[in-house]
């Protein structure tokens, strides 16, 4: 792709400021049951824990092992349950004519934004879970990369699949090797 | 001379008789242990008469791994069909296997020689694709003039004989910029390279293993006086830095040269050969438009001789995992390098640019409590207990220099920045590394912000390419934005035509 760089070289200088920007595009939320999957999820982590640590202190007979997990069980979960909700409400996703982002993060808060057209193929997932909430998990695939978008009721990942699928197969009719020409 | 194109892979194919020593051999060698265990029970329990039994067994087993080897042999073919679009492999004895690989969907062809193929004058060629660690393909023994064909119409460049460059008088042209590193160039580049790391963990275990010799003699010292020990007992902290710093430096010079000896570098249209290795000699052809990243990097003492290294990142599926995406080119003078890349990027080394990223001071906080902070408390707290001596005071006071002044040094060249189609971020502690990234090759863009970092308007940007990554961490955010805005726009602009 020689030529393309040649392309960038007789550009016009470009206002930097006048380009569209990605921190102004509407996001929309992800449909509110997923954080039922993210409650279950996390219940089901501390259950396994539970199990971890009653198997420990069966073992080595240590009583005050199962207080103290009962204690720390006592004042986490509701936290736990507490930041789950504020990081439900950050997960977040946003659609622009030629690419998606998605935001998510409650410590760290994080935007990925992916071109449609890098993306080389997308996957719609439905795990046992999400399916009895009509939820789908949008994976969309560039080279040596994936970008999930959770959440997302059936009917809308299935449109925006469509839509991404649309945008990638339109412009490579006249040639993906034509851009780079011009 | 026959032209290489002329060997049609059309029709199924067969490697060079030789295989069958080749294969046997390394068998041989991938079974050596247990041979070499099996002789040494056998001599032992033998009477020497009858040693004789163990060349017969021998020659017996080596008949049987022949017959398999020859089957083997009888049933790998490989061919090019599809209109030339695809590589098929058929391999197996008793379980037949066929591979198939898309000749668009080849990042690498590697043509090597190991020391018995070198023997026989004959070359494997190791097929790699993006979507797997290792090799997909692998064929042990093909001549020469065959093994460059193959590499050819893989890699759809039929039309140059560029290998045979040497034995051709009218390719002056293309001989001309090749680019050799000499071995002078590598062993400059060798005794110059950093090796803190592996300087400070040998350092570190002397010292201990000195340290505990010392605490354990302490009782019966006046025993035992050899002449070993009063040595040992002489040698100061400082000849244990001395030491450390021979064992490594020595052990890494031997190492590069092993790996880079005489590298010889061939651009072509669209294409870059690379040759390298003294013991056995690697033979790798990029394709150009495969590469992702360019990374120069230097450090003061090398900035002085004018000596440089090239990493060079490709398309690769798991950029974690995959190492053999990256190549690295270590040697190289300021001109060969930029040599290196207006052949790659057919464009001239990017200037710095004015308008730079630069990052926050805050980015100095979590390494500064690390390894300054944390370090000095600890060493006061012993200092105060009265576990420290002068010269780990002094030591300790060398390194605390040290630390500053890198960290100066890395507080002022820690850029990013735009420079024609390019994205650079620059990067100087005690390494000076360059990287390059075609704004053509941006696969995605994430920006990140710690939710304290909101007021202090900060933020950290991870530009993803197919090969590697760029990460700006403690950048202004508003100019992140806009970055990352400009690189969207660039990608997205491009699909429009």
């Amino acid at each position: 792709m020689p030529a393309s760089s040649e392309a960038i070289f007789s550009n016009e200088t470009v206002n930097v400021h006048a380009l569209p920007k990605y921190e102004e595009a509407p996001l929309h939320p992800i449909d509110g049951l997923y954080i039922k999957i993210m409650f279950l999820d996390y219940t089901l982590v501390f259950v396994l824990l539970a199990v971890v640590i009653a198997g420990i202190s069966e073992v080595y007979k240590v009583n005050y092992m199962l207080l103290a997990y009962v204690l720390l069980l006592l004042m986490l979960y509701p936290l736990g349950f507490f930041l789950i909700r504020k990081a439900f409400y950050r997960k977040k996703y946003g659609i622009r004519e030629k690419d998606i982002l998605f935001q998510s993060g409650l410590i760290l808060l994080k935007h990925t934004i992916v071109p449609y057209m890098r993306i080389q193929h997308i996957e719609l997932q439905e795990s046992w879970l999400a399916k009895r909430f009509g939820l789908a998990k949008l994976r969309l695939y560039t080279t040596g990369n994936a970008l999930s978008i959770p959440g997302l009721p059936l009917h809308v990942a299935q449109s925006i699949q469509a839509l991404i699928l649309s945008s990638i197969t339109e412009p490579s009719d006249d040639g993906p090797d034509a851009s780079d020409t011009e | 001379m026959d032209q290489p194109d002329t060997i049609d892979f059309r029709e199924p194919r067969r490697q060079s008789e030789a295989f069958i020593i080749i294969e046997c051999f390394s068998l041989m060698k991938k079974r050596r242990d247990a041979i070499g265990a099996m002789v040494i029970i056998l001599l032992l329990q033998l009477p020497w008469q009858q040693y004789y039994l163990i060349a017969v067994g021998f020659l017996v087993i080596l008949a049987l791994l022949a017959f398999f080897v020859y089957l083997s042999y009888r049933n790998t073919t490989f061919t090019i069909q599809n209109n030339d679009s695809e590589f098929i492999l058929n391999k197996g004895i008793f379980n037949k296997s066929k591979v198939f690989i898309q000749l668009n969907k080849i990042t690498q062809v590697n043509i090597n020689q190991h020391f018995v193929q070198r023997l026989l004058e004959v070359y494997s060629v190791e097929i790699e694709t993006a979507g797997s660690v290792g090799s997909e393909a692998c064929i042990k023994a093909l001549d020469y003039k065959e093994a460059i064909a193959l590499k050819q119409v893989l890699l759809k460049e039929v039309s140059s004989a560029r290998e045979e460059i040497s034995s051709s008088p009218g390719t002056a042209q293309r001989a001309k910029n090749i680019i050799s590193i000499k071995p002078s160039q590598l062993i400059l580049y060798a005794f110059t390279a950093a090796y803190a790391k592996s300087f400070v963990v040998l350092f570190t275990f002397l010292l201990t293993f000195y340290l505990n010799y010392f605490d354990s003699m302490d009782g019966y010292r006046e025993k035992v006086q050899t002449v070993a020990i009063e040595t040992w007992e002489k040698l100061s902290v400082w000849s244990l830095i001395l030491i450390s710093f021979v064992i490594v430096i020595s052990f890494n010079v031997v190492r590069n040269i092993i790996v880079y000896y005489k590298m010889k570098i061939e651009p072509d249209n669209g294409v870059t050969g690379i040759r390298y290795g003294l013991f056995s000699r690697k033979n790798t052809l990029l394709q150009n438009h495969k590469i992702q990243t360019f990374r120069i990097q230097t450090n003061p003492l090398q900035r002085l001789l004018k000596i440089f290294k090239v990493d060079i990142t490709q398309t690769s599926l798991d950029i974690d995992q995959d190492k053999k995406a990256n190549i690295t080119i270590a040697g190289l003078n300021e001109g060969q390098a930029n040599a290196l890349f207006n052949h790659i990027f057919k464009t001239v080394l990017p200037e710095k640019a004015d308008n730079t990223i630069i990052s926050n001071w805050r980015r100095f906080i979590l390494p500064v409590v690390l390894f300054g902070i944390i370090p000095s408390l600890t060493i006061s707290w012993l200092a105060l207990h009265g576990y420290v001596s002068s010269i780990h005071v002094l030591l300790f006071i060398i390194y605390l220099l040290v630390f500053a002044l890198l960290m100066k040094r890395y507080y002022s060249y820690y850029h990013l920045y735009i420079s024609g189609p390019f994205i650079v971020k620059e990067k100087k502690v005690w390494q000076e590394s360059y990287q390059y990234v075609p704004l053509d090759n941006v696969q995605s863009v994430i920006i990140e912000q710690f939710f304290w970092q909101k007021a202090l308007n900060l933020g950290h940007i991870t530009i993803r390419t197919a090969g590697d990554r760029v990460v700006f961490n403690y950048g202004h955010f508003e100019a992140l934005q806009l970055l990352a805005n400009f690189l969207l726009y660039q990608v997205e602009k491009g699909n429009r035509s």
